[in-house]
């Protein structure tokens, strides 16, 4: 056999061995997989009005719409181990996806019409060839291997009119309002990492966030964006309500044990709104503000 | 039988030998499946941080905390793991939400190696386990 046949046969084998890791069609390109799905989530099936509950494990295709309910979270493993975590509220699609683990290459773009995300960067590919992007209605977020969070809509406008780099003044749109903040690696990072970076463009103006905890929010489309600025503790926090299940009543969740499974979202909503039914005036009132003080830890604070 | 289609062939056979050591490392599916149980996704997590996959980690713990948010551990090691990546204020967040919670020496002390000098969660009150 000669040479090039080798080559060819090498090719094959890389296209192949990623067409068996996603175990999918070769026709819907897979993407990656859900990884862990939390109370309502659906995916609207690329270029159909059909839409589906999300389940763990299930292949993500290019262009699948996510989308996720109150309380609800998706996380999406890419096929270069990137992490995409969809929090509460979202609507979310992978709509460029390019991966050759063979010459280490990777593009990929994602986008965010509204809700909170998370994105940490694949290890496999070091030196990304081509560009990672992340866009919200007025930014467009150029990822250099790291970890960043976000957040667009009505819930970024809340969280960031209460830092004090950005106040209540600001005039924003719900449906574009978009909050970034830069988690990490920081320059003291352990491990195999490097720190990491995002590159914030708004319009004609690019921002550079560098340092865990940096944030920058652009209020809608024509204004300039504001920052970057440390983010507050109390916006972290609230940012992180809608990116986490906690233990607090309401997070859900199985128990130590594991006997509670409300992996796939259904059977938890379903939970959650008998629990609901069942509660009596009182009672359902108190554990509402328990629950709405886990969303808004702003009214944890006396005044 | 062309060339071409004997690479194709090949590649096909050569794809279904080398199909199942990529699911142990790197398969995305298989990294799923781990952390729809508590123990083998917490020993997944220590084999990603003992390779030095600290961002993989970081991930597998987020996914185990999805199902599990009571694990104590499984919090401690994430927030630990934000300290090694240089995120001080996002481990004292997550910090925070053990308070009250009962926490192991063995597991702390894992947090004040990463973390150094960090508040500890207070403890339970009196009278209760969890």
């Amino acid at each position: 056999m000669s040479g090039p046949i080798f080559t060819r046969l090498g090719r094959t084998a890389a296209v192949l061995a990623a067409a068996g890791m996603t175990g999918s069609p070769v026709l819907a390109q897979a993407v990656g997989v859900n990884a862990a799905v939390r109370n309502k989530v659906v995916i609207r099936g690329a270029g159909t009005n059909k839409v589906r509950p999300a389940v763990v494990r299930e292949r993500v295709i290019l262009n699948d719409e996510v989308r996720t309910g109150t309380a609800s979270q998706l996380q999406i493993l890419l096929l270069d181990r990137t992490t995409f975590t969809v929090g509460a509220n979202a609507q979310v699609a992978v709509d460029r996806f390019v991966y050759n683990p063979a010459a280490n290459s990777r593009s990929t773009g994602v986008s965010v019409t509204r809700g909170a995300f998370r994105f940490m960067s694949g290890r496999t590919v070091r030196r990304p060839s081509g560009p990672v992007s992340v866009r919200t209605p007025v930014a467009t977020i150029g990822v250099r291997g790291t970890i960043f969070e976000g957040v667009v809509g009505e819930d970024a406008i809340r969280i960031a009119s209460r830092e004090a780099a950005v106040g209540k003044k600001v005039r924003a749109k719900k449906d574009e309002a978009s909050l970034i903040v830069l988690r990490g690696p920081g320059p003291r990072t352990q491990g195999d990492t490097s720190p990491g970076a995002v590159d914030v463009t708004v319009g004609d103006r690019t921002v550079t966030l560098d340092g865990p905890g940096l944030a920058l929010y652009a209020p809608r489309v024509g204004a300039p964006p504001i920052g970057p600025f440390q983010i507050s503790a109390a916006g972290l926090q609230a940012l992180q309500s809608l990116l986490r299940t906690t233990a607090e009543p309401g997070g859900g969740g199985k128990g130590k044990d594991g006997t509670t499974d409300a992996l796939l979202g259904v059977a938890g909503v379903a939970a959650v709104v008998g629990g609901a039914v069942l509660l009596g005036g009182k009672k359902k009132k108190k554990e509402q503000q328990e629950q709405d003080t886990q969303q808004d830890p702003y009214r944890q604070s006396p005044n | 039988m062309t060339a071409k289609m004997l690479s194709f062939l090949l590649g096909l056979s050569v794809a279904a030998l080398l199909a199942p050591a990529a699911r142990a490392q790197d398969d995305p599916d298989a990294l799923a499946a781990a952390t729809q149980q508590l123990d083998s996704g917490m020993a997944l997590a220590r084999r990603q941080i003992a390779a030095s996959d600290l961002t993989g980690a970081l991930g597998t713990l987020e996914r185990l905390l999805f199902a599990y948010p009571e694990v104590v551990p499984a919090r401690l090691l994430y927030a630990s793991l934000l300290c090694r990546l240089d995120d001080r204020q996002g481990a004292e967040l997550e910090l925070g939400l053990l308070a009250g919670k009962p926490i192991a020496e063995a597991d702390w002390a894992g947090v004040a190696a990463a973390c150094g000098a960090v508040p500890r969660p207070p403890p339970p009150k009196k009278g209760k386990n969890r």
